[in-house]
């Protein structure tokens, strides 16, 4: 049996040459499968649960909104993912959270993902050498049935300087997922760091966090003492805005 | 030439929507694609200087979600969760820094806090992306 699928290139890529960094999506590669957005408040600072059926530790991404605020930040969210829930710890009373719970796992070990939703419907690729018809949701590469993780835009940008912010406006209308990295020094290694950026020994506030809002996006700086390894002259942002919103 | 692609609304959504969200997939937006992912253990010592290198071998630096857990912490067991560790999250319970170093292409560097103690030992799973984190 042959082995078939999808390819489908970005624009002005020949998708029949073009490098897989290139491709918009190909059945031949796993994708993060949106299994649901989750969300909860916290009542008097009490910890969040939310369930969910999947029955092992899956991927997740996790944002909190503080208490009376507008933005989902990346940082001091303490989730703890379980077989069939997720814990979230460290609150304040009011903080809520959202989060993305993924079919993909996170940890070792899961064979087959647990099939939760039903229906004969839609569009499936399975990924290669994997029948199509028979093949549990790990062994997809896309189903209509669920969200596939999409990238909506990636924007770079200077700093921002020590107790400094910069905004970048996207103006989508819903505030969108992110993931943000800082380009500083760490361990003697130069490169891109996840945000939330803080000191590298023991246990202190975040200095450097990402902000998600309605219509824009702040990278905040604080803390008097500035960034560890970070030249906001020459040093990059990069901030990764999924099509997924967050509420 | 005409710019041809796939969408795919969620149920009771049309395609002549102009919004993201309707959709469960529309090839206009790039799809994350999963050039590696795996897990296991990692014991971080002063030795070692807590970090962890998974070779990629990608020639460009990935976007890279990781997810880890301090079990030395007496968090083992089966009701013991995976973490969304970021940073120095004020989190009490470890934490950890992602490096795609910019003058290694091949690798993700990872650093692990030691918890106040001689080691660590954390449990990880990650996903590392065929796209970069770049416009390009």
């Amino acid at each position: 049996m042959g082995d078939y699928g999808i390819k489908i290139s970005k624009s002005g890529e020949d998708v029949m040459t073009t490098e897989d960094k290139n491709l918009v999506y190909s059945s031949g590669f796993d994708t993060m499968k949106l299994f649901e957005r989750k969300s909860g408040t916290s009542v008097g600072g009490a910890n969040v649960t939310l369930s969910h059926p999947l029955n092992y530790k899956a991927a997740y991404m996790a944002y909190r909104k503080p208490s009376g605020q507008f933005y989902y930040q990346y940082c001091a969210v303490r989730g703890e993912m379980k077989a069939t829930e997720v814990v979230f710890s460290n609150l304040n009373a009011g903080d809520e959270i959202s989060c993305l719970i993924f079919y993909n796992p996170a940890n070792v070990g899961i064979t087959d993902y647990t099939k939760v939703k039903t229906g004969d419907y839609g569009v499936k690729a399975s990924q290669s050498n994997e029948d199509v018809f028979t093949a549990a949701e790990n062994k997809l590469s896309m189903s209509s049935q669920y969200s596939t993780l999409q990238i909506r835009n990636i924007y770079e940008q200077l700093g921002p300087a020590s107790d400094g912010t910069i905004t970048i406006n996207h103006n989508y209308g819903y505030i969108p997922a992110f993931l943000a990295e800082i380009e500083t020094t760490i361990g003697g290694r130069t490169g891109y760091v996840q945000m939330p950026r803080a000191d590298e020994v023991g246990f202190g506030a975040a200095l450097l966090e990402c902000r998600s809002r309605l219509n824009d996006i702040k990278i905040v700086s604080y803390g008097g003492g500035g960034v560890p390894g970070l030249d906001a002259s020459s040093d990059m942002t990069r901030i990764i805005l999924f099509t997924e919103a967050l509420e | 030439m005409a710019d041809y692609g796939i969408k795919i609304t969620k149920p009771g959504k049309e395609t002549s929507s102009t919004d993201p969200r309707d959709y469960n997939l529309w090839s206009k937006y790039q799809i994350l694609k999963v050039a590696k992912s795996g897990g296991g253990t990692f014991t971080a010592t002063a030795a070692n200087n807590g970090k962890l290198t998974i070779n990629h071998d990608l020639g460009y630096n990935p976007i890279v979600l990781w997810l880890s857990e301090l079990t030395s912490a007496g968090t083992t067991g089966p009701d013991a969760g995976i973490k969304d560790l970021r940073g120095n999250n004020q989190d009490a319970f470890g934490w950890r820094y992602v490096v795609n170093a910019t003058d290694d292409l091949n690798n993700v560097h990872v650093y692990h806090g030691l918890d106040g103690g001689a080691t660590a030992i954390y449990d990880y799973f990650y996903y590392f992306f065929y796209d970069e984190g770049l416009n390009s």
